[in-house]
């Protein structure tokens, strides 16, 4: 024994290097991923350009398209690929691009329950998509929305065969060199949930280990995988096992059709098992602005296609019928099933995209702007926003949130009454349990007895529940949201306050003291470092650009700024100078300009750099809606590229007639035209039933600009090959090089245009 | 049927991901020693999507690993500062449970430890459980190599002072 204190100290770590797991690469891939976004219409790199867009035309003039999937960083894999055959060319044989649905996991109070996601991936056979669907695990935009999977390593499950009506799945002898552990019941159902969901399969088998195998059964009650030779040990084994085995993870109110996040086309059959007293559904479908679009309440008829009745408030199935609606655009189907009174034991609501009625004519096709949220006017009321714990947002500060006033049935009269009114029911549903939290310090059952606006002073009257419990922070957190909500109305200055009509100026048992009247002055320490006050939390009444403007006490007055899309992705980022820094509390102001396709919820977050290593601290974040472009003539993307196809020296006719209707049609979003190009044989060369033209036009509706990028990749340098395939053009030409470094330097130019860094 | 040939990927996200696959281990170990292994993969995460953004910042190979301990450093205090809110404002929920103790050790090397400065304490971790160097140290806490040798013997006096309950 060493008696060194420093060598016992080394002894003493409690992490030993040999005991450090290996670097998470998925996590490397999301930050690239989700942070390295640039501006809309270049790719972020090239590796990313590489799995992105590539326009092949075949001699003959039939032509071939890659679209990845935006925010893939493998190069290797393409993504979406799917050829086109023309009469005069043989298509190289690729594998189909095969549309289905994984099932993940949603965790609830009661334990984890599926939710069905549409996939489309490239597959040999349908069984194998779906696996491989479901092995792939959620996409970022879903692990953000709390969807998860259980599933092992990709290579440890395999579709063995489909015997019948039952799917087979070999799981690897690595696989049971866990024993089991990696397959825990969870992960079983999403596999036999996924499976069954195709036509014609009704049960899965396993084949425990690699070589011949020995089938495996599942146990119903503890849902363990056994193998054959074990069954006997157990009473009930399920062989094949089906969807009745796992009916535990079914939510009660469970849809199936549509898909969690979804793209629909109305009017749409809805679809789903519910387990409900009384086998009533009911099925609202709100818009983006949380107003219901349609609401109807079906009756379940008792049993499923894979179960029987088993007398009252069993597995049932429902189906609705969403009529057309004059409305596209992001939407939310929630679905409910009630108890043996009225209340609803359960609740599910996804997320949907609803897409123009009809199809194809270019004139409709065109306007695929989202008709969005109202704009209706809002108010704002102080709230306080918790720390998140896990990142650099401190908390609780207070912040602005809107409420509008859209949900009144009457006209607005009394805007600082109303605001009031909305500051008593603290926050909107949902955002207490947000992330950070959004939280009140006014005691429920405080109500407003009276409120005159005379010189400038508000005197509010409030009930005693308002000085009820709480310590003295939690004592002058609510003076502070009652005094700020009220100065924020230009003709409010200072704030009186009257408990019960007792004008009060000392509160609660420890003695708060505030000035008669109150003002924002002396609740300096109730705010952040950053406090953003236009827009407000939650905001839509925003406009392009958008004013964002607060307060700040930071280090050298300077505030950093971003402006996010749905996605994450920054549209803006920079900085706004306060009049007062490093020790005083300053006003700042910026104007943000931005263009998005479509209206959608992004986010305005502000932030404090760090002086020692410039990393975020302070960071408030405030969810708003922001305005997509008001401009249906040029909602398709490709009208931003330039007119015009640069001279391909050797270019067949054949070759070059499709390459200029190609682009023509790409520029103008021409799905009629676009698709006459496809040929008639499009459906059967893919091998599904999901139309390239019908991905395209959801592409283009959710910004992804397939249109500017097939119709910039036409105008790209070209290059001749023979490689591997038919005689053919590619676009662009650097696809036909082995590296970058072998692309001729002339091309280098014109592709550097659009890959930002090579 | 492979027409589209990938090519390499963009020097950045190359320069990333060498980065990442290198030098995760060790700052995920850095931050599993400071807070525990629960929160030591959002820690690594944080650490590694700052220097992400500040690739251009962040110095080439030898300097890079002590440059992300720098950062891991700040992100672990962020983090602390916050847990602390939280749990002054918690009252209750801080009442039920302490913190999570990141850090198990003999009872009078911990007391012993805990008589130093928050500074000599880092010094100190940094050369004894991720094994830098005094001039890595000096990079990580910032200060000339010679200023970190020289606070490095002192800690080291100083801890071996505390065992012997002189200070």
């Amino acid at each position: 024994m060493t008696h060194d204190p420093f060598d016992r100290l080394r002894g003493a770590n409690p992490v030993p290097d040999e005991s450090l797991p290996p670097a998470p690469m998925a996590t490397a891939d999301r930050i690239i991923g989700g942070r390295g976004a640039t501006a809309p219409g270049r790719w972020p790199g090239w590796a990313v350009a590489t799995a992105a867009a590539a326009a092949v035309l075949m001699v003959g003039g039939g032509w071939m398209l890659w679209l990845g999937r935006t925010g893939d960083t493998t190069a290797a894999d393409p993504g979406v690929t799917f050829p086109v055959a023309s009469a005069t060319t043989d298509a190289t044989p690729v594998t189909p691009l095969i549309e289905t649905t994984a099932y993940l996991l949603n965790a609830t109070g009661t334990g984890p329950v599926l939710v069905p996601v549409p996939r489309s991936i490239s597959a040999p056979d349908d069984a194998t998509a779906a696996l491989d669907a479901l092995l792939d695990g959620p996409t970022t935009a879903e692990e953000t929305a709390g969807l998860y999977s259980s599933m092992p390593q990709a290579d440890w499950l395999s579709i063995a065969r489909i015997e019948g009506r039952t799917a087979v799945v070999r799981v690897s002898d690595a696989l049971l060199a866990t024993r089991y552990e990696a397959l825990p019941p969870e992960a079983l159902a999403q596999i036999v949930f996924t499976l069954t969901r195709l036509d014609g399969i009704d049960g899965v088998e396993f084949l425990l280990g690699d070589g011949e195998g020995t089938p495996g059964g599942v146990v119903a009650g503890t849902l363990q995988l056994v193998p054959q030779a074990e069954f006997t040990d157990y009473p009930f084994v399920d062989f094949p096992a089906t969807r009745m085995t796992f009916e535990g993870f079914m939510p009660l109110a469970f849809v199936e059709a549509p898909s969690y996040d979804a793209f629909v086309t109305l009017p749409y059959a809805a679809r789903g098992v519910a387990n409900s007293i009384g086998n009533q559904v009911r099925l609202t479908l709100a818009g983006s602005d949380g107003a219901t679009l349609w609401q109807d309440t079906v009756l379940a008829t008792c049993g499923t296609p894979w179960s029987e009745c088993r007398g009252e408030s069993d597995w049932s199935i429902w189906e609705a019928s969403i009529p057309s609606l004059d409305y596209t655009g992001y939407a939310t189907l929630t679905a409910e099933s009630f108890g043996s009174g009225v209340e609803i034991i359960d609740r599910r609501t996804y997320p949907l995209t609803i897409a123009p009625v009809g199809e194809a004519p270019s004139t409709t096709t065109t306007t695929m702007v989202a008709a969005g949220p109202a704009v209706p006017e809002e108010l704002a009321v102080y709230l306080f926003m918790d720390s998140d714990s896990t990142f650099f947002v401190p908390g609780p500060y207070l912040v602005p949130a809107a409420w509008t006033t859209a949900v009144l049935s009457a006209p607005l009269t009394d805007p600082a009454r109303q605001a009031m009114e909305w500051l008593l029911q603290g926050p909107l549903p949902g955002w207490a349990e947000s992330i950070p939290a959004i939280s009140t310090a006014i005691p429920a059952g405080t109500r407003l007895l009276g409120l005159e606006v005379a010189d400038g002073i508000a005197t509010v009257d409030l009930s005693g529940e308002f000085v009820s419990g709480g310590g003295s922070f939690s004592m002058r957190a609510r003076l502070a949201q009652v005094v700020f909500t009220l100065t924020r109305f230009e003709d409010i200055d200072g704030v009186r306050f009257l408990v019960d009509g007792v004008p009060t100026t000392v509160f609660g048992g420890e003695g708060v003291i505030i000035d008669d009247p109150a003002t924002r002055e002396g609740f300096d320490d109730l705010l952040p470092a950053v406090m953003i006050e236009t827009p407000m939390y939650g905001g839509s009444e925003t406009g392009n650009p958008l004013v964002v403007s607060g307060t700040a006490n930071v280090f050298e007055a300077t505030v950093s700024l971003a402006l996010v899309n749905n996605d994450g992705l920054i549209l803006w980022e920079g900085f706004a100078t306060a009049t007062c820094g490093t020790g005083c509390r300053g006003d700042w102001s910026i104007e943000i300009p931005y263009s998005l396709p479509t209206d959608q919820l992004g986010a305005v977050i502000a932030w404090e750099s760090s002086a020692q290593d410039g990393s975020q601290t302070n960071v408030r974040e405030h969810p708003v809606w922001l305005t997509g472009a008001d401009r249906p003539a040029e909602a398709c993307s490709g009208g931003r590229v330039p007119d015009g196809l640069p001279e391909v020296a050797g270019l067949p006719a054949e070759a070059s007639a499709t390459r200029d209707a190609l682009f023509a049609a790409a520029r103008t979003c021409d799905w009629e035209a676009l698709s006459s190009l496809l040929g008639p044989d499009t459906n059967t060369t893919f091998g599904t039933p999901q139309d390239p033209i019908q991905q395209w036009q959801r592409e283009e509706a959710d910004g992804l600009e397939p249109m500017y990028r097939l119709a910039a990749t036409l105008q790209l340098p070209a290059v001749f090959s023979d490689l591997e395939g038919p005689e053919r053009w590619e676009w662009p030409s650097a696809f036909g090089y082995p590296s970058w470094e072998t692309v001729p330097e002339a091309d280098r130019q014109a592709l550097l245009a659009i890959y930002d860094e090579s | 049927m492979t027409i589209v040939r990938p090519l390499a990927a963009s020097h950045s996200e190359e320069r990333f991901r060498d980065m990442f696959a290198h030098h995760h281990p060790a700052i995920y170990g850095y931050a599993a020693r400071r807070v525990g292994r629960v929160d030591a993969a959002d820690v690594a995460a944080e650490t590694f999507t700052v220097a992400w953004r500040r690739l251009r910042r962040v110095p080439e190979e030898p300097a890079t690993l002590p440059w992300l301990y720098g950062v891991a450093r700040n992100v672990v205090a962020n983090l602390e500062r916050s847990r602390r809110r939280a749990e002054r404002l918690a009252a209750k929920e801080a009442a039920a449970a302490g913190p999570e103790a990141a850090v198990e050790m003999a009872a009078d090397l911990a007391a012993a430890l805990d008589q130093l400065r928050d500074d000599e304490k880092e010094i100190l971790l940094l050369a004894a459980w991720e094994g830098l160097t005094p001039s890595q140290i000096g990079e990580v806490v910032g200060c000339s190599p010679n200023a970190a040798a020289v606070r490095l013997h002192r800690a080291r006096t100083r801890l071996a002072d505390a065992m012997e309950g002189e200070i």
